[in-house]
């Protein structure tokens, strides 16, 4: 009996000691692997989108911004940051008060590609005091990104080999642009805008840009000082009677103020949104070929 | 169980406390050298590890130790902080994959490391639980800081003040946790880690601004034409939440944002040369090979290991003196027992193998028992190298 019991007490404490060390492996959960990358380029703005199948050709373009949302009010989703994290190249243009997102979002740097790195000098604007609806006002200035409303930039942007669809809208951009030179120099060379972004298109074409900085918000442009900003800039000679502006939902809220004091409120789309039916340099020249219309009833 | 074996057993079994004595005896000396090895084995294979899986840091000139204890194991640090253009500069240099790092902050006396998505896809974190923190104002913990804290995604951790008496410096974040990575058995498990543009919003740089209509009336001492002033009472307590987010910005350039390192990692090792020399050569930045800077001082540590080998060899040669001791003066104890063999016609070898079987028993019950006592002490014992 005794051999016997010591053999199973030995047998035993191997066992026990086997099952504490096995025991002791505690790896935790299995980790949850990342997606893989796609070979996309994901693109977050209009000029992005037109920039991209030249940039990258044959490359497939996912348009990561919902239509019609301008990425200087864009929140990424979840979902949509995902899509961000997983594409093989972001492509952004690089300005912050243009995609101000960027401030507050993770991106891969590694795989985000600037349209407007260090060759592209972009016209800086000086500090502006304003006021969001009733809010207090502040001061900010910076870059002015829409610098493919400029045919010179446009093709800057684009690859160094060059690109067929780049030249032909800058050539029409060109054309566009002398023409709006002409329509103003009748009409009134100085247009009163609700904010930042038409300063290529005016340095182009010989205007002064009056800035209202309204930034109608969704308390609406009521703040006293924007008015009266307004209505001082539309008391000044060589004015064209029209309030551009440069959101589509701030041509409804600044109409009442417009009205009030002599304006017509139109809404120029620079093409800064993304659109699945019409890239940004289509809506861009329907904007200015508009905006020449709307000059020459004027005239 | 046969012969000189059955009567070798029955021998220790007779006289247990004995056996267990010297077996204990044996265990122990062994169990001291083997574990002292297993222990600098596994220290030196993790931190060459983690010293082989990151081929460049990069950062402001000054000690490479510094650089690269808190590139890699997020040691408190003062190093002199790099620029974002710095960064950006290695980046647009085409040679490697950059990453930044920023490691000045802490939150709950865990390390804050502040860097981009990239990290979590070069270190390999799996997710255990959440999301990685891709958004400002959010965070994500290593598996024993998640343990130790009792916090998951969805709960709350404030960063520690950088300045307790300075009232100037950015308050305290509260930070959203997203995820929980799963254990690694690296650094990587005792830290918090965030986006780099959270570590900014700490520095004070990026900012976002309260609504003021949101704020209590009785905290408002005056309002003037564009501008609102506030009663002392007024705390701020620093939040990043979905309806304020997208007023957090941060003014200027970002170029000349703060970093800590950056971690480089180049496809060839014609990249990482060129990398290297090209940036040693400005004096503007330093650039180490984590290899050779871990190198240089495990052979510190080395050198002193191999004294603590030789006490190990002393102790387990004077143990092996003494349990010779104890058998020879055992087998004299046991003449009448050997004896008796000799005259049952056992052959002389007999007693020989009897001894010989009982210390070669004893010897390899020690060896189990060390060997049990090793693991276990190897895994019990704190995480020596997460805790470097």
């Amino acid at each position: 009996m005794a051999p016997r019991s010591g053999r199973r007490v030995l047998t035993s404490a191997l066992c026990l000691a086997s099952l504490a060390l096995a025991g002791c492996r505690d790896d935790g959960p299995g980790p949850a692997r990342r997606a893989d990358l796609r070979d996309v380029v994901a693109v977050t703005s209009g000029p992005a989108a037109l920039l991209a199948p030249e940039l990258f050709p044959g490359v497939e373009v996912d348009p990561v911004i919902p239509a019609g949302v301008h990425p200087g009010e864009w929140r990424p989703s979840d979902a949509e940051l995902d899509r961000l994290l997983s594409a093989r190249t972001v492509l952004i243009l690089g300005v912050q008060e243009f995609e101000p997102w960027t401030q507050r979002t993770a991106l891969p740097a590694s795989r985000v590609k600037r349209v407007l790195g260090d060759g592209i000098a972009l016209l800086e604007v000086g500090t502006v005091t304003h006021t969001h609806g009733n809010g207090a006002a502040h001061s900010h200035g910076g870059q002015v990104a829409t610098a493919w409303s400029d045919p010179q930039r446009l093709l800057a942007m684009g690859p160094d080999r060059g690109s067929d669809v780049l030249e032909a809208g800058a050539e029409g951009l060109k054309a566009t642009l002398f023409a709006l030179e002409r329509a103003a120099a009748l009409a009134g060379r100085a247009l009163i805008v609700t904010d930042h972004g038409l300063e290529y298109v005016a340095e182009a074409a010989g205007l002064e840009l009056r800035i209202a900085m309204l930034e109608c918000g969704e308390s609406g442009p009521t703040s006293p000082k924007g008015l009266h900003q307004l209505a001082s800039f539309a008391k000044r000679k060589d004015d064209s009677g029209l309030l551009i502006c440069l959101v589509e939902a701030d041509v409804e809220r600044a109409r009442a103020s417009a009205e009030e004091v002599g304006l017509t409120p139109f809404f120029f789309d620079l093409g800064a949104t993304y659109d699945p039916e019409r890239d940004s340099l289509d809506r861009l020249l329907g904007s200015l070929e508009r905006l020449i219309e709307l000059l020459s009833q004027i005239k | 169980m046969k012969g000189i074996a059955y009567l070798a057993w029955r021998h220790a079994l007779a006289h247990r406390g004995r056996t267990l004595l010297l077996t204990a005896c044996i265990a122990a000396s062994l169990w001291v050298p083997w574990t002292a090895a297993r222990l600098a084995g596994d220290y030196d294979v993790r931190l060459r590890s983690r010293a082989e899986a990151t081929p460049l840091v990069i950062g402001a000139p000054g000690n490479r130790f510094d650089l690269t204890l808190s590139a890699l194991y997020f040691r408190a640090n003062e190093l002199e902080p790099i620029t974002y253009a710095d960064f950006e500069d290695v980046q647009d240099e085409g040679r490697a994959l950059t990453i930044p790092l920023h490691l000045r902050f802490t939150a709950r006396g865990f390390p804050i490391v502040a860097t981009s998505p990239e990290y979590f896809e070069f270190r390999a974190l799996g997710l255990a639980a959440g999301r990685d923190p891709l958004r400002i104002g959010q965070c994500a913990l290593g598996s024993e800081v998640a343990e130790e804290l009792g916090l998951g995604p969805g709960d709350a951790l404030y960063s520690d003040p950088s300045e307790l008496f300075d009232i100037s410096a950015p308050p305290a974040l509260k930070m959203r946790i997203s995820g929980v990575y799963a254990p690694t058995g690296t650094p990587d498990d005792g830290a918090v880690f965030c986006d780099v543009r959270t570590a900014w919003v700490l520095e004070g740089i990026a900012h976002g601004h309260a609504d003021e209509e949101a704020i209590d009336e009785s905290l408002v001492t005056s309002r003037g034409e564009g501008s609102v002033a506030f009663s002392k009472a007024l705390i701020a307590e620093a939040e990043v939440t979905p309806e304020n987010e997208a007023s957090f910005h941060y003014h200027g350039d970002s170029e000349g944002l703060p970093l800590t390192a950056v971690i480089a990692v180049p496809p060839t090792e014609k990249d990482a040369t060129l990398l290297e020399t090209g940036i040693n050569a400005s004096r503007d930045a330093l650039c180490v090979r984590p290899t050779g800077v871990i190198d240089d001082l495990l052979g510190v540590v080395f050198k002193v290991k191999r004294f603590f080998d030789l006490v190990g060899a002393f102790l387990v040669g004077t143990t092996a003196l003494l349990v010779g001791l104890v058998f020879l003066l055992s087998s004299r104890l046991r003449a009448a027992e050997l004896h008796t063999l000799d005259r049952m016609g056992a052959p002389r070898s007999t007693a020989l193998g009897l001894i010989g079987l009982e210390v070669l028993g004893t010897a390899l019950a020690a060896a189990v028992l060390a060997f049990l006592c090793t693991e276990l002490t190897v895994r019990w014992l704190p995480d020596l190298v997460a805790a470097f």
